[in-house]
C-alpha cells in the first residue's frame, strides 16, 4: 500500500473532495483489521488503550510523516468510525455464528471477573450510540473518538473545532446516558 | 426522546450537576415542575458511577482483544504459531498452535497471558514458577511444555494440547453413573493429590479446567497458572489480579475473601465439583459480579444435601429431577438414595467453610470415596448441629451477648442431651434419624434469634425457649417420636434456669406421649418418669418423685439388668429424695449402690464418681458422721480438681447447709440438673 495514497486522500479530502473519503475508508479498514491479528504479540500495560494502538500504528504505516496536523486529525476521526465498524463487523459475525450453530470456538468466560458489574457487547453499544447520534450528534462524535479512536480530550476538541471543557461536558453527559442505556438493555454476558 | 426533549434534558444536567447531590431533587422540583419523569432520568443520569467510562471502554477493548484473537491465524509466538483461537480463560486467550518450524509436527495450547502491569520482577517470578511446573508430570495433568515472552514482550506459556470435553460435560453426554462419576473424580483427585505432593496449589479447580479425552482419561489444565499470575505479596492493585483469577462459583471462602490460598482451597473447589457431578447442581448460586455479594454468597450459603438438592426442582426447566437421574442412569427415588449418607456428608464435609474443618488434604477425600465405593465406613460425619449452634452464638455475637450466658447454658444442656443421643444412635439406626431430626428442630429454634431475622430485636434465652415449646406442637405434630424427645430436651432446659413449673409440664406431656408410643412399661417410659421426678424433686414434690422412680427403677431393672449406668442414675436420685425426706439409712444404702454401679464404669477420678461420693459425704454428715463424711472427701481432693470448681465438693459448704432445703439453681441443683436430665 503506498502511504502516499492516503494521505493525498487525506488532502484530496480536507480541499473538498467528497469522493477521497470513499476510497480512503477501504484502506484504514483493511489495515486496522490486519493488525488487529498481530496486536496480541504486543503488550498492552494499559487495556484501555486497545484501539488507540491500532489506530497510531495504522497511521504510521499509511501516512507520511509530513502529513499537516489537520490531516492527522482528519485520519484519526475516520480510524475511529472505521474501528467501531470493524468491532460491530466483527461481533455481528460472531453472533450470527453462534446462532447459525457454527464451530464456535471452547469458552471458558466463566472466569470472568468478579468486580466491574455487568457488561455489555459492542453491538449494543454501538446500536445506543446510534441513537445518541441522533439526538446530539456531536456527543455521539465525541464519544467515537474519545472510545474508538483513543483520542486525547484535547485531540478531539481540535477535531470537533470545540473547546477541550466543551468536550468535556459532552462527555460528563454521554457517557453518563450511555452507560445507564445500555444497563437497562439487559445484555449481561 | 425527541432531539428537543434531549436539550431540555442537557439543560437540567447540567444546571442540577452544578448543585450539591442532597439538593438536586428539590432544585430539580423547582426547575422542572412538569415533568416527573425527566426529573428522575435526569437525577439517575447524575448517579451514574464514576466507573463508567471504564465500562465503555472495556467494551471496546474486549471487543478489540476477540478481534485480534480471531484475526490471528498465523501469527508467531516464540517459536509457535497459532492455528486458531480455542478459548477464553480468565487469564487471557487460548489458542491451538503448532512449532513454527515444523521440525516436528507438535500441537499446543498456548496461552497469551494479559497482565495490567508485567514488571521486570513479575516476568522473573514468572519464568522461575514456569519452571517448577514443568516439572510436575503426572498422566492426569496436562504438562507444561514452554513459555516465554513474545516479541511484543507478552508472557506465554504452552501447555500439553488436550482434545477432550470439560469434565461435566463429559459426564452428562456420556450418561456416567455415579459409580463411573467417582471413578473420574478420583483420578482427578490423584492429579491433584500429586500437585500438592509437589506444593503446587492448583486455586482455579473448575469441571472447564477438566478435560477428558475421547478414551475417558481426565487431565487437568492450568495447573499452578493462578500462582504463577499471582503477584502475591504487592500492591493492593495487583491483588486484584489474584481476584481475577479465580472463578467465584468454584473458590473457597478464604479465596473470595482474599486470605492465603492453600490446599485446602483444592479440596474445597473439588467438593463443589464432587457435588456438582453427583447432582448436576451447584451448592449455591454465584451468578452476581459485586464483589461483596460474592463473598457473602460464598462464606454464608449453607449448601443443601446432594441427595435433596438433586431432586428438588428449580427454575430451570432443562434440568429437571428426572432429567438429571436419566444423566446419571437412574431415577429420582434412586439417586436420591444412592447419595443419601454417606456421598452426601463426604460431598459437605470437603464443603465446609473453615478450612481446616474440611478433609485434611485431598488423599483423606479421595480415601473416603474409595471407602464409600468398597462399602467400608467413611471418615465424614454430619455436620453436628452444635457446631450450628455454636457458629450462630459466634455470628451473632453482639446480638446475642445479651442472653450469652443464658444461650451458652441451653447449649450446654442440650449438648448432654444430644451425645445421649448420639450414644443411642448406635445402638439403632432409627434414632439417628432422630437425633438428627432433633437437631434440625432445635437449630430452627436459634434461628429464630437470628437478629437477621427479627430485626434486631433482642430476644432473650427464655422467649426464645418459649417460643421452642410453643413449636413442638405445631411443627412436630406428625412426628411424634421427636416430639416426645423435644418436650424432655425444652422441659430440661427450663429446669436448668429455675423454671420448674414449665419444666414439669412439658416432662409430663412427653412422659405421656412417651407412654403411649413405646408402652407403659418401655426404657422409654422408664427414661420420661425420670425426667419427670427429677423436675419434681427440684419443685419439692418429693412424695410424688419417690413414686415415679421407683416405678422407673423397677423397668430399668428389668430391661437393662443390675449395673447399667442409666440404673446409677435413677438410683441417684432416689437417693437424692430419701436424704430430703429425711430417710438417711436408706440414702446412704442406695448412694452405696450407685457407688458400686458406677466404679464398674467410671474412673476413681471421674465427675460421676465424685459426685456420688460428695452426696454420700453430705448424708453421713446429715447423720452425725463427720469423720466417714470426712474420710469420703479427704482423699479425693486431686482427684476432683480436674473438672473444675463448680463439681468440687465442699466440706465446710455442706458443714454448713441446713438440710431440706430446696436445691438452688447455682449450688447443687445446677449439678444435679446436668447429670440427671433424662
Amino acid at each position: 500500500m503506498d502511504p502516499k495514497t492516503v494521505t493525498g486522500l487525506l488532502h484530496a479530502w480536507r480541499e473538498g473532495d467528497a469522493a477521497a473519503l470513499d476510497q480512503l475508508i477501504p484502506l484504514v479498514y483493511d489495515d486496522l483489521h490486519s493488525l488487529a491479528g498481530r496486536y496480541l504479540r504486543q503488550e498492552r500495560p494499559d487495556h484501555t488503550l486497545q484501539a488507540t494502538a491500532l489506530i497510531n500504528e495504522a497511521y504510521l504505516r499509511l501516512a507520511d510523516a509530513e502529513v499537516p496536523w489537520q490531516d492527522r486529525n482528519h485520519f484519526l476521526a475516520i480510524a475511529a468510525r472505521t474501528m467501531r465498524r470493524i468491532l460491530v463487523d466483527h461481533a455481528k459475525a460472531r453472533r450470527r455464528d453462534k446462532r447459525g450453530g457454527g464451530q464456535t470456538p471452547v469458552t471458558l468466560e466463566e472466569a470472568l471477573v468478579v468486580s466491574g458489574g455487568r457488561t455489555a457487547d459492542v453491538v449494543a453499544l454501538d446500536e445506543a450510540l446510534s441513537e445518541l447520534e441522533r439526538l446530539d450528534h456531536r456527543k455521539a462524535q465525541v464519544i467515537e473518538l474519545h472510545y474508538f479512536g483513543g483520542l486525547t480530550y484535547r485531540e478531539v476538541a481540535e477535531v470537533l473545532a470545540v473547546s477541550p471543557a466543551t468536550v468535556d461536558r459532552d462527555l460528563r453527559l454521554a457517557k453518563s446516558w450511555l452507560y445507564t442505556e445500555l444497563a437497562a438493555g439487559g445484555d449481561d454476558t | 426522546m425527541t432531539p428537543e426533549e434531549w436539550r431540555r434534558l442537557e439543560d437540567l444536567f447540567e444546571r442540577a450537576g452544578a448543585v450539591p447531590p442532597d439538593a438536586r431533587a428539590a432544585f430539580l422540583a423547582e426547575a422542572c415542575p412538569d415533568d416527573p419523569a425527566l426529573r428522575s432520568k435526569v437525577l439517575s443520569l447524575l448517579s451514574v458511577p464514576t466507573d463508567a467510562s471504564g465500562a465503555l471502554e472495556s467494551v471496546v477493548s474486549r471487543s478489540v482483544e476477540a478481534l485480534a484473537a480471531e484475526t490471528s491465524s498465523g501469527q508467531r509466538v516464540g517459536p509457535w504459531r497459532i492455528v486458531e483461537p480455542v478459548g477464553h480463560g480468565g487469564m487471557g486467550l487460548v489458542y491451538l498452535a503448532e512449532r513454527a518450524d515444523d521440525e516436528f509436527a507438535q500441537r499446543v495450547a498456548l496461552k497469551l497471558i494479559r497482565m495490567p502491569l508485567a514488571t521486570p520482577e513479575l516476568l522473573s517470578r514468572f519464568r522461575s514458577e514456569r519452571q517448577i511446573l514443568a516439572n510436575l508430570n503426572h498422566p492426569h495433568i496436562a504438562s507444561l511444555l514452554d513459555g516465554g515472552t513474545s516479541d511484543g514482550g507478552v508472557p506465554y506459556v504452552a501447555m500439553e494440547y488436550v482434545d477432550g470435553r470439560a469434565l461435566d460435560r463429559y459426564c452428562d453426554e456420556e450418561r456416567l453413573s455415579i459409580r463411573d462419576r467417582l471413578d473420574l473424580f478420583l483420578a482427578v483427585c490423584d492429579a491433584v493429590s500429586h500437585a500438592h505432593r509437589n506444593l503446587i496449589v492448583h486455586r482455579d479447580l473448575k469441571p472447564g479446567n477438566i478435560l477428558v479425552t475421547g478414551d475417558g482419561t481426565p487431565k487437568l489444565l492450568d495447573f499452578g497458572i493462578a500462582k504463577l499470575l499471582d503477584p502475591g505479596d504487592s500492591t493492593p492493585s495487583e491483588t486484584q489480579t489474584g481476584m481475577l483469577l479465580m472463578t467465584p462459583a468454584y473458590a473457597s471462602p478464604e479465596q473470595v475473601r482474599g486470605e492465603p490460598v492453600t490446599t485446602a482451597s483444592d479440596v474445597y473447589s473439588l467438593g463443589i465439583i464432587l457435588y456438582e457431578l453427583l447432582t448436576g447442581r451447584r451448592p449455591y448460586d454465584v451468578s452476581t459480579t459485586d464483589p461483596v455479594e460474592v463473598v457473602r454468597v460464598v462464606c454464608d450459603t449453607m449448601p443443601n444435601r446432594p441427595s435433596s438438592a438433586a431432586v428438588t426442582a428449580d427454575a430451570e426447566p432443562s434440568t429437571s429431577p428426572e432429567e438429571r437421574s436419566r444423566l446419571r442412569r437412574t431415577a429420582p427415588d434412586r439417586l436420591h438414595k444412592q447419595l443419601s449418607g454417606d456421598l452426601d456428608n463426604i460431598a459437605l464435609m470437603a464443603l465446609r467453610k473453615e478450612p481446616e474443618r474440611r478433609y485434611g488434604s485431598v488423599e483423606a477425600l479421595a480415601q473416603d470415596v474409595r471407602k464409600y465405593l468398597r462399602g467400608l465406613p467413611v471418615l465424614a460425619g454430619p455436620d453436628t448441629w452444635r457446631y450450628r449452634v455454636s457458629k450462630f452464638i459466634t455470628r451473632n455475637r453482639a446480638a446475642v451477648s445479651g442472653t450469652a450466658a443464658a444461650l451458652l447454658l441451653v447449649t450446654a444442656l442440650v449438648s448432654f442431651y444430644t451425645v445421649r443421643l448420639a450414644t443411642e444412635r448406635d445402638r439403632a439406626r432409627l434414632e439417628a434419624a432422630k437425633a438428627d431430626q432433633v437437631a434440625s428442630f432445635l437449630q430452627g429454634i436459634f434461628e429464630v434469634a437470628d437478629p437477621n431475622r427479627t430485626q434486631g430485636e433482642n430476644v432473650s434465652a427464655r422467649e426464645l425457649l418459649d417460643r421452642g415449646a410453643g413449636r413442638i406442637g405445631a411443627e412436630l405434630a406428625d412426628q411424634p417420636e421427636v416430639q416426645a424427645t423435644m418436650l424432655g430436651v425444652i422441659g430440661g432446659v427450663y429446669m436448668s434456669l429455675g423454671l420448674w413449673d414449665q419444666a414439669l409440664a412439658l416432662r409430663d406431656s412427653a412422659l405421656t406421649m412417651t407412654r403411649a408410643l413405646y408402652g407403659a412399661s418401655s426404657l422409654e417410659t422408664a427414661h420420661a418418669m425420670n425426667g419427670v421426678a427429677s423436675a419434681l424433686t427440684l419443685s419439692g414434690r418429693y412424695p410424688e418423685a419417690d413414686t415415679l422412680y421407683r416405678r422407673s427403677l423397677d423397668l430399668m431393672r428389668r430391661h437393662l439388668g443390675d449395673s447399667d449406668p442409666e440404673i446409677a442414675v435413677t438410683v441417684m436420685g432416689l437417693a437424692d429424695i430419701q436424704q430430703e425426706l429425711g430417710a438417711f439409712q436408706q440414702a446412704d444404702s442406695l448412694y452405696t449402690e450407685a457407688l458400686r454401679i458406677r466404679e464398674l464404669h467410671f474412673a476413681p477420678e471421674s465427675m460421676a464418681i465424685a459426685e456420688v461420693l460428695d452426696a454420700t459425704a453430705a448424708v453421713k454428715k446429715s447423720q452425725g458422721d463427720y469423720s466417714g463424711a470426712e474420710a469420703l472427701l479427704r482423699p479425693p481432693t486431686p482427684r476432683q480438681e480436674r473438672r473444675g470448681r463448680t463439681a468440687v465438693p465442699n466440706l465446710a459448704g455442706h458443714l454448713r447447709t441446713s438440710l431440706g432445703r430446696r436445691p438452688s439453681l447455682h449450688g447443687h441443683g445446677l449439678t444435679q440438673s446436668r447429670h440427671r436430665v433424662a
